[in-house]
This record gives structure tokens, sequence and C-alpha cells, in this order.
């Protein structure tokens, strides 16, 4: 072992998003501007670092469960650093929403860093594999 | 062989880590990769990071 890094992760691949969200049967709409969600904020949660209640369902792109027009949605949002929040209610699941993207999002981030992973070592001339871990870890090995 | 693990848990918590790497190639290898993921929250030198290269030492008594 050389050395071990633990990162923060930040959206800022919507090319990685894409392919993240299709893996786990989303749609990527790009330039949809308003994502669904309850309607209005109660103040039960917290918001996001940075956003406002106004900026609630408002977004850049979003990402939707095809074929159930009941679910809420994932707004894919740019931030003034060139990063992206992703925004969901998860209210009753997001009816549907967060059995797709995993509490707190999780799936999705993880399906999004993998993919990033695997296109860096690829494009660098690394031989790439992803594999399941134990406990629901994926893991991306490059090697050369 | 010089190997790189990506680790993501469920909950989108990521590590990575270098292997077969000779001193500091390890960090330029897992560089463009942090920069791309986001926020480095914490980096952890290995024994092996520390090789600077061969060394000849003679021992006189």
């Amino acid at each position: 072992m050389s050395h071990v890094v633990k990162v923060a992760l930040e959206v800022k691949d919507l090319d990685s998003l894409r392919q993240a969200a299709s893996l786990l049967g989303l749609e990527f709409v790009e330039g949809q501007t308003a994502y669904k969600w309850y309607g209005r904020s109660i103040g039960d949660y917290p918001l996001p670092e940075g956003l406002t209640s106004a900026d609630l369902g408002t977004c850049d792109h979003a990402l939707r469960i095809p074929g159930n027009p009941s679910a809420y949605e994932v707004g894919v949002k740019r931030n003034a650093s060139g990063s992206y929040s992703l925004l969901w209610d998860f209210w009753q699941g997001g009816y549907g929403l967060q059995a797709a993207i995993g509490q707190n999002g999780g799936l999705l981030k993880q399906a999004y860093a993998c993919r990033v992973a695997a296109k860096n070592y690829a494009t660098k001339g690394y031989r790439v594999n992803v594999v399941k871990g134990e406990n629901g870890t994926m893991q991306v090995i490059a090697s050369k | 062989m010089k190997k790189i693990t990506v680790t993501v848990t469920p909950d989108g918590e990521t590590s990575i880590k270098t292997e077969g790497f000779k001193g500091p190639e390890c960090k330029a290898a897992t560089a463009d990769l942090e920069k791309a993921l986001g926020k480095v929250t914490s980096d952890i030198a290995t024994p092996e990071m520390h090789y600077h290269g061969d060394s000849k030492t003679t021992h006189k008594q």
C-alpha cells in the first residue's frame, strides 16, 4: 500500500451522473427546470448549505423514474462553485424515489463515484474492473 | 503491478487505496481522481510511500 485517501463526494460530471442514474433505472432529463416534490417547505428539516426555501423545486436538470408518475424527482442544481447539488423530497420515501436512489441518495452517489473512477483510469490506460464488495460496497479496481 | 482500489459504500463514502507505487508516485496516481470526486478529507501515507528510490549505504567498523 502507498497511501489511503478519503473523499467527500461532490457531483461535477453530468455524464457520469447520467450513467449512474441509468444504472439505477432513472432517467436524466436535461434542462428540466423544476423537479417534483411536495410543493412547499414546512421547515422540519434544515436546508442544504447555500440554498433558501425559494430554491426548492427548482433545478437545472432532473432525474425521474420512468413509468412512475407518482414518484418525486431529484433536482440537479448547479452551485456557484460549478459543482451540482442533488435535491429531493424524501417524504413518504418520495413515493418510490428513495428506494431507487437509496437512503440519503447513497446508491446514486455510489454509482456516480464508481463511474467517475472507472472513467478516470480507463482514459489513463489502466485495466479497470468494477466489483461488488461486502456489505453493499462497490470497488473500482484499476491496474497496470 | 500498480493497483488503485476505489471503494464506495452504499452511503456514498469513498476511499482510494494505492498499492505497488514507489515513493510519491502514488500521489500523482490519484490526484486527478481526487479532484474529480470532490474534497479530500484525509490522506494517510503508508510505509511504501516513504520510499524514494534505491540507496546504498556503507558501513564502517
